[in-house]
């Protein structure tokens, strides 16, 4: 009887599996049952109302003032367009002509607000003093200008107004800004909702109606101002345009076209690179069956637990569904090996399916995934809580359905035998020269080196590409061009707000209250490192400048609060302050816009301003940073940084602690874990040279990985010696021509079917999603890598020192 | 062979990894310290080197090396500070919001309140000399002291002998002790020879008396016997006779309100709106429109004071909105970093 042979017999595992076996057809209805109950239940699941909400931090110490702003003044729906004039700039007939077409026809889409559309043709008023008093015309007069003067004389007026420079025209004079309120829609759709009859209310709740119809609205929105895009390009113009709305329209556009083309992709890599490696029909079944079960009862667990699952981690389900198929396939090889040598069909099943390493596996990946659970982010939490359900799953699908289904086939029938050495093979055979010879010295000096330089990099790596809705998609996108336009041209959509809150009822009408704003408003722009900052202060004191003639000394705060009232009566009357100041004066924010969103700025931001909020303490009111888009992204940043460093200590300590439970020993625990910190380092160094930040997808798709990397130590060291037998029996050429090339073989081919599987999801176009799959898959054919090259080496240089 | 390869590898891994650090290593973040800002309302040149600048919510910035470089001066106030004043090197006096007046004896560093006795909002101050000197402000208001401020009388002006009339002073010079100039809202003009115990209306061109209704006149300025006096819709007008008879000059311009003019040694300036500036070398008869950088023309301009230097030739500072300082200096303007830099910082 052969070492192998004990094993199985010694390996608890074994009895189980041999059980399995025996009550196959029970057990399959059983499994095919709770398949059949978890998949009613994925209707179940909840998807987060709030997607965005669920990726911050709980706790975070801007959380406060981003939800008093919202509650203070929700953000309105509106669509943003801008015109840019590639040669020359916008002061001419032409360009005037079709900005005013633009306008109109924005006007004319419904669910518009005809009166919420503003650009330099359609309000924005020049206002200036006059024997009569201050005096409001359209900027552009009753005679739009048509001379080269009138046209100077136009943008010395836009340079003076409020709604000018930065705002509604660039800083460079070559872009104007549109903007168009939408309705409200709920409102909408419950007016139309209305107006069903009671047979149509009946078979269409009002939930799904609104579902319907939003979708229906956003598309007919994006159709018909790409219409309008399509009909006012021309050379020498461009218009872009974006939108909350636009960007749920295109991003549903984006997904009905990509998903599926990456799934077929994906499958079609899978099948292929499945079927050049097996050759069988059951090759290709039992790992793809795999993979869709653990996914089903990963995600039905999910929703008969009533766990709430953000549509942002959309492909992080069939990310770990793509471990399962890994498992299966290393599985399905390792049993036919052992089959192989100990010609027992049932014995090499049981063996195979009922090994500690298989199991403790499964177990790495699903606890190191459910260390997410442990971080401050829901989101990443949930994801913590779907890798339990998957290790379920998988378990289910590995360890249960997939020797069954193989049972039901002849071992031929699986794995065609008479199979030449192929790619994977020869790719091993090479490494493994390197790991020969003097190799074995040199290799574990070059892995120290890797791991040194890791650590440097990630060290220095920055957090970043987290900004609520352009982080989502491509730079390319067209909606990210609009945004980007915004940022360089404009004002810009960068803002960190701080949140005002007046110690008393009203208290922001107080005199020192809207000056110690002013004061931070001032600094905000002046020293804080701005372009430029809007606050209420500012409001009062351009309409208390109004009422006194233009005279710009009068541009100041009234002595009296009752003044302040007066004044901030007629501000709050003219609307859309809402972001500024709350109805009782008790609220207000001041609105800072920064030129840049990359975490080391934004940190400085935010850094300046709570130094600024210490040290200049008011009686009157209090201030509290947050809110805006760097606020929201600073707080994914910090959730980033936080999570990141707090899962990778988790996985790594993960890897070792159920590597040394699996292998018996601390030193095998730590080598089986090599492939997992070679892999990081390297992904560290490859991120920093490419400039490719840590973002928030990256988190749970490195914990996965790295749960994932310690298969392939088990496999080779379980081949080489069996992992209980220690270092003792290493011996490096025996294990290259025994087993080892065999099963660095089959870690290869692992490597490469979940790199290729993950590659079609890296050109889609909603880059969260991509970059998930993208880290995922070039971490674990990384881990693949590492652990040919480096166990050996690194085996067999310890095996010299103990000597 | 393996050591060969194990050494491109190691070189392959290091070689992307030392640029890779130098990239990190060098970021630092760059954003420039403004140390002038907020909206500043009027300036004094006090000296050659010395300049000082004021502004809203108290704020007061002092220059000694000819406004290359300039410091916050406490105030003790956040009250709204609009004009500026200083007879000598010494001696200067600001006035502002809610009847404020403070007192420099030391060459603008330290500031000392004086008592108004009044709440009213005082826009503009002028003093002959150290002793002498006059503010006017909303509600028309106008104080005058013979003491350096040590008591501030409040002249028993009327803008109507006929009714009570509420009329805002903006602006105001002093031609000798005695003799003082005070202009406003409706483009009215009034002069006082005996230090404001009576008025005399000027009859401003601009002023429509059947009407009552007229150009505003933000501000005024005396040089070489001559008043001038500027406002809205670029208008300058001048007087060569204390005010009797007024000509008005041609700017060129009807877009801006001017909001600040002075002249001295018949070269002057007057700036407003949209960073409107105008100059004149011949005592008013001609002005020429100054090119100003673009940030400029979207801010106005509120404070402008010229003073013949030491060398014989003037020197002058402008200031306005968000910070905006331009200096002037034989026949050139020179406007602060910050201004000529654009829009984005």
């Amino acid at each position: 009887m052969s070492g192998n042979e004990k094993q199985v017999k010694f390996s608890p595992g074994a009895c189980d599996a041999n059980f399995i076996l025996k009550h196959r057809f029970v057990m399959l209805s059983v499994l095919l049952g709770l398949t059949v109950f978890f998949c009613v239940h994925l209707t179940d699941i909840k998807m987060a109302k709030e997607p965005l909400e669920t990726m911050y931090p709980t706790g975070h110490k801007f959380l406060p003032a981003i939800n008093a702003i919202k509650k203070m003044a929700p953000e309105p729906s509106m669509v943003v367009g801008v015109l840019e004039v590639k040669n020359g700039d916008i002061y001419n007939t032409k360009t005037i002509d079709k900005i005013d077409r633009i306008t109109r026809g924005l006007m004319s889409i419904d669910g518009i607000m005809p009166s919420g559309i503003t650009s330099l043709t359609r309000g924005v008023d020049h206002m200036n003093n006059s024997v009569d008093g201050f005096r409001s015309a359209p900027i552009l007069g009753k005679k739009w200008p048509e001379t080269s003067a009138e046209f100077e004389l136009l943008k010395r007026k836009v340079a003076v107004n409020a709604m000018g420079i930065g705002r509604y025209v660039s800083y460079d004079h070559t872009a104007v800004m549109i903007t168009a309120k939408l309705s409200d829609i709920d409102q909408k759709m419950e007016n139309a909702y209305q107006q069903l009859t009671d047979a149509e209310k009946e078979t269409l709740s009002f939930k799904d109606y609104k579902k319907q119809q939003t979708g229906a609205f956003q598309d007919n929105l994006l159709k018909r101002i790409s219409d309008l895009k399509l009909k006012e390009d021309d050379a020498n113009h461009t218009f872009y345009f974006m939108g909350m709305e636009i960007l749920m329209a295109q991003m549903t556009e984006m997904g009905k076209r990509d998903i599926p083309i990456a799934a077929g992709t994906m499958l079609f890599f899978v099948i292929a690179l499945s079927a050049f490696y097996f050759r069988t029909f059951p090759g290709i079944f039992i790992p793809v069956v795999a993979m869709i079960i653990s996914i089903l009862w990963g995600l039905g667990i999910f929703g008969w637990c009533g766990v709430e699952f953000n549509p942002m981690a959309l492909l992080f389900p069939l990310a770990m569904g793509l471990l399962s198929l890994a498992f299966s396939v290393l599985t399905l090889k390792q049993y036919y090996r052992l089959n192989e040598k100990i010609k027992d069909k049932n014995l090499a099943i049981a063996a195979t399916y009922g090994s500690t390493p298989v199991m403790v596996s499964i177990l790495t990946v699903g606890l190191v995934t459910l260390s997410l659970y442990a971080v401050d982010v829901p989101m990443i939490k949930d994801l913590g809580v779907f890798g339990l359900f998957w290790m379920v799953g998988t378990f289910a699908a590995v360890i249960l359905i997939n020797p069954i289904l193989i049972s039901f086939f002849p071992v031929s029938k699986v794995i065609k035998t008479d199979v030449k050495d192929g790619a994977c093979q020869s790719m091993v055979n090479h490494l493994m020269l390197l790991s020969g010879g003097k190799g074995k010295y040199v290799i574990p000096a070059v892995l120290a080196v890797i791991i040194a330089i890791g650590c440097f990099c990630v060290a220095n790596l920055e957090v970043g590409d987290n900004a609520p809705g352009s982080s989502y998609i491509r730079n390319n996108h067209p909606w990210n061009q609009c945004f980007s336009r915004l940022a360089k041209k404009f004002m810009g959509p960068y803002q960190l707000l701080v949140y005002v809150k007046a110690k008393e009822k009203g208290g922001i009408t107080d005199p020192d209250a809207l000056n110690a704003i002013g004061d931070f408003s001032d600094y905000l722009k002046n020293q804080g490192g701005a372009k430029d900052s809007i606050a209420f202060d500012m409001m009062i004191k351009i309409v208390r400048t109004t009422l006194m003639d233009g005279n710009p000394k009068w541009q100041v705060i009234p002595e009296k609060k009752a003044q302040v009232e007066g004044l901030g009566g007629m501000v709050v009357a003219q609307g859309g302050v809402e972001s500024f100041i709350d109805k009782t004066y008790t609220q207000a924010t001041i609105s800072p816009f920064f030129p840049e969103k990359d975490a080391g700025h934004i940190d400085t931001y935010a850094s300046r301003i709570q130094a600024y909020i210490d040290n200049h303490p008011s009686d009157k009111v209090e201030f509290y940073p947050g809110g805006g888009l760097l606020g929201m992204t600073k707080m994914l940043n910090d959730g980033t940084r936080d999570t990141y460093t707090k899962v990778l200590i988790a996985a790594f300590f993960g890897c070792v602690i159920f590597g040394t439970l699996a292998t018996g020993s601390v030193l095998l625990g730590v080598l089986v874990s090599i492939p997992v910190a070679v892999a990081q380092a390297v992904l560290w160094i490859g991120m920093t040279i490419a400039g490719m930040p840590v973002s928030l997808p990256v988190v749970p798709a490195s914990a996965v990985a790295i749960g994932f990397g310690p298969v392939f130590g088990y496999l080779l060291l379980g081949q080489v010696f069996g992992v209980h037998n220690g270092l003792r029996s290493y011996n490096h050429g025996n294990a290259r021509e025994n087993r080892f090339g065999k099963t660095g073989e089959d870690v290869m081919f692992t490597g490469i079917i979940i790199f290729a599987a993950s590659l079609p999801w890296f050109f889609i176009g909603m880059k969260f999603q991509s970059t998930m799959m993208l880290v995922l898959g070039l971490t674990v054919l990384l881990e693949a890598i590492a652990a040919v090259i480096f166990i050996p080496a690194v085996a067999g240089w310890l095996k010299q020192c103990s000597e | 062979m393996s050591s060969r390869l194990s050494t491109l590898v190691l070189l392959s891994v290091l070689v992307p990894a030392y640029f890779t650090c130098m990239i990190v290593g060098s970021y630092a973040g760059e954003d420039r310290e403004i140390n002038v800002y907020g909206n500043l309302f009027s300036a004094s040149v006090i000296s050659d080197s010395d300049f000082i600048i004021v502004g809203e919510r108290g704020k007061i910035y002092l220059s000694h090396d000819h406004a290359q470089t300039w410091k916050t001066v406490f105030s003790n106030t956040k009250k709204a500070l609009a004009a500026v004043s200083f007879p000598d090197d010494k001696n200067g006096w600001i006035v502002g919001q809610n009847g404020v007046i403070l007192h420099s004896a030391d060459g603008g560093p330290t500031w000392v309140t004086q008592s108004s006795g009044v709440k009213a909002y005082l826009l503009s101050v002028n003093f002959y000399d150290t002793k002498n000197g006059c503010a006017v402000g909303s509600g028309s208001t106008v104080l005058m002291t013979a003491d350096g401020g040590e008591t501030w009388t409040k002249s028993p002006f009327k803008a109507n002998p006929d009714f009570d009339e509420e009329l805002n002073l903006l602006a105001v010079v002093m031609l000798d002790a005695k003799k003082v100039c005070i202009a406003g809202e409706r483009g009215r003009v009034f002069m006082t020879n005996d230090a404001g115990m009576t008025w005399i209306d000027c009859k401003s061109p601009l002023y429509d008396e059947e009407m009552m209704e007229g150009k505003i006149l933000y501000a005024l300025a005396y040089d070489s016997e001559t008043l001038y006096a500027a406002g809205l819709d670029g208008t300058v007008i001048y007087s060569g006779d204390q005010g009797k008879t007024w000509k008005e000059a041609i700017t060129g311009l009807t877009e801006p309100e001017f909001y600040c003019i002075d002249v001295v040694n018949g070269i002057g300036i007057a700036a407003g709106s949209g960073g409107y500036i105008v100059r004149t070398s011949d005592s008013g008869e001609t002005w020429q429109t100054v090119n100003v950088p673009e940030k400029v023309t979207q801010t106005w301009l509120s404070g402008v004071d010229l003073k013949k230097g030491n060398n014989g030739k003037v020197n002058g500072l402008v200031v306005g909105q968000n910070g905006t300082v331009g200096t002037f200096n034989d026949d050139t303007f020179k406007w602060q970093q910050h201004v000529m830099s654009g829009g984005e910082k």
